[in-house]
């Protein structure tokens, strides 16, 4: 059925659009193939052109803001959009009121997106506000601008170069501004693809899944990368696929098989990190120090020392020389150049001998907690500085190995 | 299956302790050990003690606090004191050494320093650990020609103010004493290591300051403490002291 008028004197058949000229014949037809009478025949007569603003509407939703549709909306109309461009001269007008524009349109004019080409919806938006935008905005008046900015004394050559307009609303206007900006258009998808073809769907059992799961789980925020790495290498054990591993009586044994349940589970940790604590040396004592009860723990530094030394090896310096002391100098580039450390050695070796040495410490104290300095950054000493020791968290290595 | 936990990497048991946040710990590093990176290994955890509420509470809490501290370092550095005199014995290329231990740095800040050498802190005559300058004339040229703290009569004068704060008695003359040098009625610790308290006599040149907290002492804490960059030093000390305290 076509929307142009039709002729006079010419009826249609509001069904199916047989056309005839007697209204006779039109209920003869409906009745004998539609089985009912339906309309009078005359409807496409009553269809009105629409009003220039609907057609401006239609037309910018289509995306069609050519100036020669606009130009056949100002002839239906007489009526001036911002966005149009009609060649008919205007009149001059007041300086203080509010033009509408002449000027094209700023933006490229896209096709109506259909909705296999749109299935998210965001280029419907986008035509909705481009229409919203041209079809309500009239452009102000550029000889008041100028003498604005006369006054202003040129400081903004370069400022203004696109037209200024006014929005029938501040909601409009505020969309407006921000629409200028681009910074949607220009944005791109968040992630970088790794490769050409990433290696997604990867995880498609239950298992994987649930691994998947646990890696992006864990801790709130995953695992990290080298955590992941960690990972996989217990994987690799735990699957016994790992190169060179050893074969023992519980290779082939289940977790299920050693812990019945996650209590077994974390009860053996647990007690193993006791037992492995208690190893270590670690003892705690009672304090009462004016009625005061205070916990203390602590573990002897000889033997901290001693097991350094034990897994030092002979990666060991005993004296500030080669094999022996070093004579008085200069050099202070390791804490064996320092007067402290040869004073000791010198009178060690004076009072024992040559086959006699010194074990150097260096103790240190995160005072802030006695202090309440408030010092926050890692100690220029170490690596590891003081600075977590004050956040409590629980820092136990422990080496369990068959 | 045997788990062996190497002893020294176990670093806390902290799982064991439900006040964790009121400890603080104290590290050790073994010079002798050639590492690229300085390896800190915790050998105890110094309870933090508070104020409370109670007549000379101040006072009280840094009696204690001085109290803990230095026994919670006895206990950690017992079996090294007596090495640091006797000696044990290490095979190194073929040959028996005896070696010795040694405290050669012990890195703190200002308060602490004043705590592990068992001084006054604060507001006190002699506010520096290592000589006898006043406090009227600390940070003037004099200060530089001020006598050094002698580590023998100190710790005299120190044992003898402890064995009366122990047994309750004579509590003038454990004034007095703590009046000369501006000591506490408590006996360093670390004092029982050699080389510290004999020769050669280290004690109060053993303090290093840890730069992360002193490091703004002498430019930004006066700052921070509101007072002007161009007061005189002696008044700064003074009043960051106050400010600490």
């Amino acid at each position: 059925m076509s929307d142009l008028p039709l002729a006079e004197m010419q009826l249609e058949c509001i069904i199916c659009g047989y056309r005839t000229r007697e209204l006779l014949f039109l209920r003869r037809h409906q009745r004998a193939v539609h089985g009912r009478a339906e309309g009078d025949g005359l409807h496409r007569q009553r269809l009105r052109s629409p009003s220039p603003m609907l057609l401006s509407l239609q037309r910018a939703a289509r995306g069609d803001v050519s100036p020669a549709a606009a130009d056949c909306c100002g002839r239906h109309g007489g009526f001036h959009q911002a966005g149009d461009n009609s060649a008919s001269p205007r009149p001059p007008r007041p300086t203080t009121s509010p033009v509408p524009s002449t000027d094209p349109p700023s933006h490229p004019t896209p096709s109506r997106p259909s909705p296999s080409t749109d299935p998210t919806g965001m280029a419907a938006i986008a035509t909705e506000l481009r229409a919203l935008m041209e079809l309500t905005r009239v452009r102000v008046n550029e000889d008041t601008l100028r003498v604005d900015a006369d006054r202003a004394g040129d400081q903004d050559d370069d400022a203004v170069l696109s037209p200024e307009y006014a929005y029938s609303t501040i909601a409009t206007h505020v969309r407006v501004l921000y629409e200028e900006l681009k910074d949607v258009q220009r944005s791109k998808p968040l992630a970088d693809a790794r490769r050409k073809t990433p290696l997604t769907g990867k995880f498609d059992s239950f298992r994987l899944r649930a691994l998947q799961r646990y890696v992006l789980d864990t801790g709130g925020a995953g695992l990290s990368v080298n955590e992941q790495a960690k990972l996989f290498e217990f994987l690799d054990v735990w699957d016994r696929t790992k190169e060179g591993m050893p074969q023992d009586a519980g290779h082939y044994q289940l977790l299920r098989e050693a812990f019945p349940d996650v209590g077994a589970f974390r009860h053996a940790l647990e007690d193993d990190i006791d037992k492995a604590v208690n190893e270590a040396g670690w003892k705690r004592v009672t304090l009462v120090e004016l009625d005061q009860p205070y916990e203390a723990y602590f573990r002897s530094a000889l033997g901290v020392t001693r097991a350094l030394l034990k897994a030092a090896g002979d990666n060991v310096r005993w004296w500030s020389g080669e094999s022996g002391p070093a004579p008085p100098d200069d050099r202070r580039e390791t804490p064996f150049d320092g007067d402290a450390f040869k004073l000791c050695e010198r009178e060690v070796i004076a009072k024992y001998g040559e086959n006699s040495a010194i074990i150097a410490l260096h103790v240190f104290s995160d005072a802030s907690q006695l202090s309440w300095s408030g010092g926050t950054c890692p100690g220029p000493t170490s690596g590891s500085g003081p600075s977590y020791l004050r956040v409590v968290v629980i820092r136990i290595y422990i080496l369990l190995c068959s | 299956m045997k788990p062996s936990a190497a002893p020294f990497l176990v670093d806390c048991p902290l799982h064991l302790i439900e006040t964790a946040h009121k400890l603080y710990p104290v590290r050790i590093r073994v010079l002798n050990i050639a590492t690229e990176v300085a390896k800190w290994i915790t050998i105890a955890y110094v309870p933090v003690v508070r104020r409370l509420q109670e007549p000379a509470a101040d006072d009280r809490g840094r009696v204690r606090r001085c109290g803990v501290l230095q026994r919670v370092l006895y206990a950690a550095f017992r079996e090294f004191e007596s090495c640091s005199h006797i000696g044990m014995e290490v095979q190194f290329k073929g040959r028996t050494l005896t070696v010795f231990g040694r405290v050669l740095c012990y890195l703190c800040d200002r308060p602490e320093e004043r705590a592990v050498l068992a001084l006054k802190a604060g507001q006190c005559d002699f506010p520096c650990s290592t000589c006898m300058v006043p406090l009227a004339e600390a940070g003037a040229a004099v200060a530089v020609t001020a006598a050094k703290r002698v580590v023998i009569d100190s710790l005299a004068g120190q044992i003898e103010a402890a064995e009366h704060y122990r047994r309750a008695r004579h509590r003038q003359r454990r004034v007095a004493l703590e009046a000369v040098g501006s000591m506490t009625s408590f006996v360093p610790a670390l004092a029982g290591m050699a080389g510290l308290s004999t020769e050669p006599l280290l004690l109060y040149e053993m303090i290093g300051f840890d730069i992360l907290h002193v490091c703004s002492f002498c430019s930004s804490l006066p700052w921070r403490c509101g007072l002007p960059k161009s007061s005189p030093p002696s008044f700064r000390w003074e009043k960051c002291q106050r400010r600490w305290e």
